[in-house]
């Protein structure tokens, strides 16, 4: 009923606003009709100044300065009488209808109008203009980035062979009087975290000369051919800045082996875009002053074309850091924080394994430790001490440890595929205190599914786990009891 | 003179949203009578001109003077139609309904002018009489450029439901161009002028008898 009322409201508060707008202001400044026996009338007594022809009417001037219309016909007979009554004819009054009125009133709204619908149709090519597409997407950093080599902690062989290519870069007349020629491309590979970013960032400020940074997986597009175009723009603007660095992270985004896997859309792609890459770092055309840095935590699947020397000649495995590497890198993360007494050789003795990612955490949930101490009463100034290390490293340590008896579980268990000695299951307590018990039904690196007794299952986050008991189903597994794998046995034909 | 015509915008605006809320209402009210209630269900079957609004369609694009506009459109599920209604025809009828509404909106229009005129021969309020003859073309106008078979249109679903099997291929060629020639529409007339306005207002006379 409400919701009628509203309507109704509505519409009539519409029809009001229309008869409040008629009235007020188009107070019809056009002049009334008057009846052609007035208009002749009029005429006979020279009434009439003069008319002014409208379409099929008239517009009558009166002597006494008033208007009206009148529908008469112009025509011959009509001028005649008009004329021999001392009426003058009145051209139409172009009605102050300037260049700017007329165009207001006609131009203007097609304009808009045409506007309207190129943004209709920009909107529809999702936004990008098709010539864009084929643009690089490299950022070209600031001209030299800040980073060097002393931000680098540990990576001793790397940052050599790197300050070769640096040295190139910078010097290039002394290399080739030895006939050394400058590498066309370093590939850095390593583990997620151990720099290889920090690392290309660092040679380009080292030897001060522009970086262009692109993640390989931005090459790739919908379209077949757009990869291509970017790769050749890419090296076409690194080229016009010689000697420049360009950096392309992920490589294995398009460096992946090609051939491998089904044929489709996107393999074309890929494959086109990693074609036109090899042509660009090692064709006919010779670079002059662009290495090429492409940093990959796969360099087992790369193409091996990618591989081969004259393309990515210089190849770098950054290995995991050893002990006075750590403490490097603490020390630079440290750098300007304010330290308390830690013995940072010690420290980085306990940070075994530690990636120089995993240091920068470190340091920094230390630093919020610290701060999160501070807050106690009696606490000095904020400072890292190293309890606030020890805190951090048991925390991280519990955690892993968690973990790794999660996984000594699952693999006791042959995981659900193998089912050994039939269904497990499993106590699993939950960082807040609660616990969760089932059969395991399912698990992956991040998540666990119980089911428990009542039928209901439970989907857990591993980090939420906080300790995970095996209760029934755990014994070792005999090697008669390991068949075959579930899934396999399902495939059609061979049940 | 802008000032006036910001005038005359507005006045022509109000009628404007009165017939685009009818239209997207009978599209609904067809849609429910032939089972599908999505319209319903996001509070479209109403005639409150609000649930209706495009604020670039239906109020930025009238008021800067651009003779062209919409209203959100009625989302439509012919999987939702009733058994007995295939989808092709479910379609067909839901998007008539738009047109035909503002046809019969006219024609009402007009016969209560007609009436007024003739059989009362009352003096209607001017503006009164002018809200009812704006209506009038206003409606009509509205009812014959969506009935043209030119995609976006209500028109070019009448035909997709009516056309022939074979002639989908070129008819589907066509579509595709739909926005371009809906544009070209508009700019043509601009630029060459059109006889298309006579024949409204020629259709909206004889309807109104004046």
């Amino acid at each position: 009923m409400s919701k009628g009322w509203k309507t109704f409201a509505i519409w009539s508060l519409l029809i009001v606003l229309f008869f409040v707008f008629y009235s007020l202001f188009s107070r019809d400044s056009r002049p009334q009709w008057h009846s052609v026996e007035a208009f002749q009338a009029d005429m006979e007594s020279e009434q009439i100044r003069s008319v002014t022809p409208e379409n099929g009417s008239l517009l009558v001037n009166t002597e006494d300065g008033n208007q009206y219309r009148v529908r008469v016909q112009l025509d011959a007979a009509m001028w005649k009488r008009l004329t021999a009554h001392g009426v003058r004819l009145q051209p139409p009054d172009p009605g102050g209808k300037s260049v700017w009125t007329s165009f207001l009133v006609t131009w203007l709204p097609l304009l808009l109008l045409v506007l309207f619908f190129l943004f209709l149709l920009r909107k529809m090519g999702g936004g990008q203009n098709f010539l864009a597409i084929r643009k690089t997407t490299a950022r070209l950093l600031a001209k030299a980035p800040s980073v060097t080599f002393a931000d680098v902690g540990g990576l001793a062989e790397a940052k050599q062979r790197l300050g070769d290519v640096v040295d190139f870069l910078k010097r290039p007349r002394v290399w080739e009087a030895a006939g050394a020629h400058l590498p066309r491309g370093v590939l850095l590979e390593g583990p997620p975290g151990s720099g290889k970013t920090l690392l290309a960032r660092a040679l380009a400020g080292e030897a001060k000369v522009p970086c262009f940074e692109v993640s390989a997986s931005e090459f790739v597009e919908l379209f077949v051919g757009v990869g291509a175009a970017r790769v050749r723009d890419l090296f076409e603007q690194a080229g016009k800045r010689v000697p420049a660095v360009v950096f392309i992270d992920e490589l294995d985004a398009v460096g992946r082996r090609r051939g491998a896997g089904s044929i489709s859309a996107g393999h074309q792609e890929r494959e086109q875009t990693l074609n036109q890459l090899l042509v660009n770092l090692d064709g006919f055309q010779k670079r002059q002053g662009v290495v090429v840095i492409a940093a990959t935590n796969r360099a087992d699947i790369l193409d091996a074309a990618l591989l081969r020397p004259g393309r990515f000649d210089v190849r770098l495995k950054l290995p995991p850091l050893a002990g006075e590497d750590r403490a490097q890198v603490l020390a630079i993360h440290l750098e300007g924080k304010p330290l308390g007494s830690v013995d940072l050789v010690a420290l980085a003795k306990e940070t075994e394994g530690y990636s120089g990612a995993e240091i920068d955490q470190l340091v920094n949930e230390a630093a919020i430790q610290a701060v999160r101490r501070s807050k106690a009463p009696q606490a000095g100034p904020v400072s890292i001490e190293a309890e606030d290390f020890q805190a951090v490293l048991s925390a991280q340590a519990k955690r892993r440890s968690e973990f790794d008896q999660l996984d000594a579980v699952l693999i006791e268990s042959g995981s659900q595929l193998i089912q050994p000695n039939g269904r497990v299951i499993l106590r699993a307590t939950l960082e807040d205190g609660s616990t969760v018990s089932g059969e395991l039904l399912w698990a992956d690196e991040r998540f666990l599914k119980l089911k428990g007794a009542d039928g209901s299952s439970a989907a857990l986050a591993r980090h939420s786990i906080a300790r995970v008991e095996a209760l029934d189903g755990t014994g070792p597994a005999r090697r008669e009891d390991i068949r075959e794998d579930r899934w396999v046995r399902m495939v059609p034909g061979s049940v | 003179m802008p000032f006036d015509f910001l005038i005359s915008r507005i006045a022509s605006f109000i009628p404007v949203v009165l017939a685009l809320t009818v239209h997207e209402w009978a599209h609904a009210r067809v849609a429910l009578q032939l089972g599908d209630d999505t319209a319903l269900q996001q509070g479209r079957l109403t005639l409150n001109p609000l649930a209706h609004l495009d604020p670039v369609g239906t109020i930025l694009l009238p008021l800067l003077g651009v003779p062209f506009g919409w209203a959100k459109p009625v989302p439509v599920d012919p999987s939702r139609f009733r058994p007995d209604v295939t989808m092709g025809t479910g379609l067909l009828l839901t998007a008539a309904a738009g047109p035909v509404s503002n046809l019969i909106l006219a024609m009402l229009s007009g016969a209560a002018l007609r009436l007024a005129d003739g059989v009362f021969a009352l003096a209607l309020h001017p503006a009164a009489e002018s809200l009812l003859i704006r209506f009038t073309v206003i409606n009509l106008a509205m009812a014959l450029f969506n009935l043209l078979p030119v995609p976006p249109l209500d028109g070019s679903r009448i035909v997709d439901g009516l056309i022939p099997f074979g002639w989908r291929g070129v008819w589907n060629r066509f579509s595709a161009f739909g926005v371009f020639i809906l544009l070209a529409i508009f700019v043509a007339p601009q630029l060459f002028g059109s006889g298309a306005g006579d024949w409204v207002g020629a259709l909206s006379s004889s309807l109104t008898g004046r």
